[in-house]
């Protein structure tokens, strides 16, 4: 292939802009892939702590008990988790205005509703956080190789220019080098773009878990109102 | 109630990860390039071999032809060669006449001055002097202006060109030197006009024989020798076609063009254009 030349000592030769290009998808590339692997964490943390609550919720457990339990846990400095947040903003808001008195069984339903809402949509956003950082880097880390690459060309066509004979070996070297900045760009925006899509789908199948469970949820605390009042 | 985060874990993995593609980039391109030196895989060509009987038939028919015309070729190459080695005999003796002739003329030249007075004798060596003096420098400033050429600008070397065609000109006066003053303009003519295919290599050598009309027209261009590479052979006959016409040889004497450049050999090497 090539004797002489590899491509540290094209990267080493680019020009300022070329090279300035490249340390930027570098950054890019690593915080994408920073970013990849937290969330890929955190989802898989997310999802096995639905499950574990989704079993111990349907276990027939006394919801007082279940209220405790993450209470205990939270006060152990370990945090509980997504759909468990929610369990307990409506289970919370539902008790504390069955305890005032003097509230309608709509009117209790709607407030603990509310705050399930409430807990759902700080749940769901902190699933999505960062994910628009890798549509981002998935979208533009293309273009900005191909920048560095026009520039690159650019440059090795104005040194061209000043040849009186133009022989491949004067143009390969700049086109080479100037190629390395898209290959970059690509390798930056591949991971990063089928994280984004794999990430979405699965904030999707997880946010949507959280809306079943707080519409079952909802339907076991309507039965308990519409028991009592009876 | 602080979130699970997988920060600091995340921020390794992906230093580590970056890292370690770098490294094997880096690694895989040493290991290439000292590999590269020493080994060279052997180039494996596959055939697909048809087993149909009709098909093997044209195969060979096809190699018998191919044979044939290998022959045919290689008498034609044959036939080439005495015919080159026949026209160099021609060049030779052809040569030889013209340095009898030359001889002769001096001779005459010669005879003359001794009629002449002693002191024109005294001038005419004096002069000569002067001139094949002249002449040197004329030929040392030449070949630095050669070197020196294709690092110049092309505007500035064809003033140049022209004013030293001029000059060389006037200055050569005898028969041998305008012969080669105006064998230096072909060659500059041609090599301007050359442009080397970047399959040309040093060793490569192309002979091609024009034939030229009083006017300075070209005629006709033959390849006499190829190079064996076609591309070069092409863009030396291009260079000569590309001339078209020497303007500079319209105002020679017809009898040293019919002498020297009714048929001309042009050798062409990458390097440099040779006669």
């Amino acid at each position: 292939m090539h004797e002489t030349m590899n491509v540290w000592s094209l990267i080493l030769d680019a020009t300022l802009t070329v090279k300035l290009v490249m340390l930027t998808l570098l950054l890019a590339s690593i915080i994408s892939w920073v970013m990849i692997i937290q969330r890929y964490l955190v989802l898989n943390n997310a999802e096995q702590s639905m499950w574990s609550f989704e079993k111990r919720f349907w276990s027939g457990m006394d919801l007082s008990q279940l209220y405790r339990d993450g209470s205990n846990q939270q006060k152990e400095n370990n945090p509980t988790g997504g759909m468990e947040n929610i369990f307990r903003a409506g289970f919370k808001e539902f008790m504390r205005l069955r305890q005032q008195g003097g509230v309608s069984s709509e009117g209790i339903m709607a407030g603990s509703q509310r705050a399930m809402r409430v807990a759902y949509s700080r749940e769901e956003e902190k699933l999505e956080k960062h994910l628009p950082f890798l549509a981002t880097v998935g979208s533009v880390t293309p273009y900005i190789g191909l920048f560095g690459t026009v520039i690159g060309i650019m440059n090795s066509f104005i040194g061209l220019a000043q040849q009186s004979q133009a022989t491949l070996q004067v143009v390969a070297p700049g086109i080479a080098e100037a190629l390395i900045a898209t290959a970059m760009g690509l390798f930056a925006a591949i991971p990063a773009v089928v994280a984004y899509n794999r990430y979405s789908a699965r904030v999707d199948a997880i946010a949507g878990n959280y809306i079943t469970f707080t519409e079952e949820f909802a339907g076991i605390l309507h039965r308990q109102v519409v028991s009592v009042s009876k | 109630m602080t979130a699970f985060n997988g920060y600091p874990i995340s921020v390794l993995l992906a230093v580590l990860l970056h890292g370690l593609i770098l490294g094997s980039l880096f690694m895989m391109q040493r290991a290439d390039s000292e590999v590269l030196d020493v080994v060279r895989p052997p180039a494996v060509k596959a055939l697909l071999v048809e087993e149909n009987p009709q098909t093997r038939n044209q195969q060979v028919q096809q190699q018998q032809l191919a044979e044939q015309r290998r022959q045919e070729q290689q008498r034609q190459e044959e036939a080439r060669r005495q015919e080159e080695a026949r026209r160099q005999e021609e060049a030779r003796q052809e040569e030889a006449r013209q340095e009898q002739a030359r001889q002769a003329q001096l001779r005459r030249e010669r005879e003359q001055q001794e009629r002449e007075q002693q002191e024109q004798e005294r001038l005419e060596r004096e002069r000569q002097e002067r001139e094949r003096q002249e002449r040197e420098r004329q030929q040392q400033q030449r070949l630095e202006q050669e070197r020196l050429e294709q690092q110049r600008l092309e505007q500035q070397r064809q003033q140049e060109q022209a004013a030293q065609e001029a000059a060389a000109r006037e200055v050569a006066e005898t028969e041998a030197e305008q012969v080669m003053a105006y064998t230096a303009i072909i060659h500059d003519l041609v090599q301007r006009n050359w442009s080397r295919p970047p399959s040309a290599r040093n060793n490569m050598t192309a002979v091609l024989r024009i034939r030229l009309v009083p006017t300075g027209e070209i005629v006709d261009v033959e390849i006499v020798r190829s190079s064996g590479d076609a591309a070069f052979d092409r863009s030396a006959e291009n260079a000569v076609r590309a001339v078209r016409r020497f303007e500079q040889l319209q105002g020679m004497p017809p009898r040293m063009f019919e002498r020297s450049f009714r048929t001309l050999l042009l050798t062409f090497r990458p390097e440099d254009l040779l006669n």
